[in-house]
């Protein structure tokens, strides 16, 4: 012990004032997350509705929906017809424009719920399937299924193709780009100009190798496009979508945990790296069902969980979920455009949503600037 | 209060831990016993290998050599769940991606008990875990939006709504001022009282005096002193171990134990 002090301190002051400030008596929650889902919901099928009977040949709503009562055996409701009045109607409703409009769907869908998955596996809300080369990547395994002409998985090997593809463009993003723990901003877009980059030059050598048929459909994947959409087309993406979606909605609560860390999210129980292999497994299946058979479509997942989160809040289950649903609405609008902007002519669907996004992005990204700390 | 840390089986232990980082040991050969009901407090210079301790403590860092049990169980046997419900650690740094609000980041802090009765209480337990740290009148703001020490107490609000009986936590005091340090070491004691076990990793001296039960005094890796503050803070120790002359003083009123670093010496012994 040193020497004793001199005692010139202050008097012992009172003891402290209680410090805690008011208290809620209740937690704030988020509001508005109801209304949105079902604003969405209903928005997606009247949309649905509305978009099935525009084109060439124009089917009134009403029409379209008596005959959709009608095949699912409700037929006759409220005095609605069970086909529609065109002679064709009936035949284009359901051999044409249902399978496009459910694919805008499913596409739509998975798009926006992988770049909601992308984005909090990477903490990092400008993460994106297409932004980070995941798009090309499937599309270039795809594109040289296509160009070996390969059969391996008989009519699914396009679509398994893709998923490999999306697959291993992810985890390469993810292990090129995460540094110490986290993914930098810069270094998560600067690795997607390197990916796209070779993705675009391996998609060029394959039309180089490829035969004129080859070389159109992978032209057309490039752009993007819901054109010639079958139901058989929609049988084979649907599974992957909604095995995909389901899984999304089944791990987003992880994610909000991923958020804090991951030292945090082990100390809550949360195994960190495995559920980001996981979650890199349902992007890659998203990627692909969106991928193998409407090409490129940019953006989409992108736009649509930013605006989620500007409305509802960033946590991961209502996101993957609205983010569905407006995904869905978001693509089977953009597709209606598409189909109905110029007459007879069919506008690539991808180029419709880079056209847009591509201003959005650059908006997030000045907003995101503007708001220090609300990324990095 | 330290005889009751003497009864039963240690709430969490360390058995001759050893963590090496190139080819150096940062944590040299450390047994340490916490007991529930106790506020154990590490202190020593920078690169002591206090946080390294803390983390081989939580089970992030594996040790080299020795092993860490949990009430009686080797720290590898344990499921990730069970031991979430046991053990909450606050780390150095907070950091949450999104703009997560301060409840909602509160709330997450209650995960590990989703789908068990005690999920019925998140809400209580989230609203006094928030009172507590005083990040109530914060709760609906975004994290991002908070300074540096509101960051901090939203993150010890968080490990607070783990309730859980081990409770780890790396410097919760350095971003906080004079006010919201006391609050929040006197919310530390309170966790003990009520029955937790506290491994409080602490730069402030003074701090570790007044509110450890026991104070272990590391450095460079190793475990210099350990035992009540009045013990383990010796002058002659803590002024080898910080490489700077310190003085230990009673407080002239309260007698409570003071740590200052000599100062100006230059100036009384060279001025006149």
């Amino acid at each position: 012990m040193s020497a004793p002090p001199t005692p010139r301190t202050a008097p012992i002051p009172a003891p402290a004032p209680s410090i805690a400030r008011n208290t809620p008596a209740a937690l704030p929650r988020r509001r508005g997350v109801g209304l949105l889902l079902v604003v969405l919901g209903v928005g997606l099928v009247a949309l649905a509705l509305i978009a099935a009977g525009r084109g060439q040949l124009a089917i009134a709503p009403a029409e379209v929906l008596g005959s959709v009562l009608d095949r699912i055996g409700l037929g006759g409701i409220g005095g609605l017809p069970a086909t529609p009045e065109h002679p064709s109607g009936e035949v284009a409703l359901w051999s044409i424009r249902f399978p496009r409009v459910a694919m805008a769907a499913l596409v739509g869908a998975s798009l926006a719920a992988a770049g909601a998955l992308m984005q909090g596996v990477f903490g990092n809300p400008l993460a994106e399937p297409s932004v980070v080369g995941v798009s090309a990547g499937a599309a270039v395994a795809a594109a040289a299924a296509i160009v070996t002409g390969v059969e391996a998985f008989g009519p699914w090997t396009v679509a398994v193709a893709a998923f490999l593809g999306g697959l291993v463009t992810t985890l390469l993003v993810y292990a090129l780009s995460r540094y110490e723990g986290r993914t930098e901003v810069v270094t998560l877009l600067l690795t997607g100009i390197a990916v796209n980059a070779v993705c675009s030059g391996l998609l060029a050598l394959l039309m180089f190798l490829g035969d004129t048929q080859s070389r159109e459909q992978i032209v057309f994947w490039q752009l993007g496009s819901l054109n010639g959409t079958r139901w058989v087309y929609v049988a084979a993406v649907a599974p992957a979508a909604i095995v995909g979606l389901l899984g999304a909605v089944a791990l987003a609560r992880r994610l909000d945990l991923l958020a804090l860390g991951d030292r945090s999210a082990r100390h809550l129980g949360v195994n960190p790296e495995r559920t980001r292999i996981l979650i890199i497994v349902l992007v890659a299946l998203l990627t692909a069902a969106a991928v193998s058979f409407a090409g490129i479509i940019g953006f989409v997942g992108l736009i649509v969980p930013h605006l989620v989160r500007m409305l509802v809040g960033p946590s991961h289950r209502v996101l993957v979920i609205a983010s569905a649903l407006g995904g869905a609405v978001l693509l089977v609008l953009a597709d209606l455009v598409a189909r109905t902007a110029v007459a007879y002519a069919d506008l690539p669907i991808g180029m419709l949503t880079a056209l847009v996004g591509g201003p959005v992005f650059f908006w997030l990204l000045r907003r995101a600037r503007a708001q220090a700390g609300a990324w990095a | 209060m330290t005889a009751a840390g003497l009864v039963g089986v240690a709430a969490l232990e360390a058995r001759g831990v050893v963590v090496r980082r190139g080819g150096r040991a940062v944590v040299d050969r450390v047994d340490l016993a916490v007991h529930a009901g106790t506020v154990t407090a590490l202190v020593g210079p920078n690169g002591a290998g206090k946080s390294t301790l803390l983390s081989v403590l939580a089970g992030d860092v594996r040790p080299d050599a020795g092993e860490v049990v949990v009430d009686g169980r080797p720290l590898g046997d344990w499921k990730s769940g069970d031991l979430a419900r046991t053990r909450a650690m606050l780390p150095q740094e907070h950091r949450v991606a999104f703009g997560f609000r301060v409840a909602e980041v509160v709330e997450l802090g209650r995960a590990p008990w989703r789908g068990r009765p005690e999920e019925d209480h998140d809400e209580t337990v989230v609203l006094e875990a928030m009172a507590s740290t005083d990040v109530g009148h914060l709760a609906a703001r975004t994290f991002p939006t908070l300074s540096g020490g509101e960051k901090a107490r939203t993150a010890l609000a968080r490990t607070r709504a783990q309730a859980t009986r081990i409770v780890l936590l790396d410097e919760p005091t350095a971003a906080l001022d004079v006010g919201h340090q006391e609050a929040i070491m006197e919310q530390v004691r309170q966790e003990a009282a009520e029955g937790d076990a506290v491994v409080v990793v602490l730069h402030d001296l003074s701090l570790a005096a007044a509110y450890a039960d026991r104070v272990v005094v590391l450095d460079e890796g190793r475990v210099r002193a350990d035992g009540p503050p009045a013990q383990a803070l010796d002058a002659d120790l803590l002024s080898a171990v910080y490489r700077h002359p310190l003085d230990v003083l009673p407080h002239p009123h309260t007698g409570a134990l003071l740590i200052v670093p000599r100062r100006s010496q230059v100036s009384s012994e060279v001025l006149p």
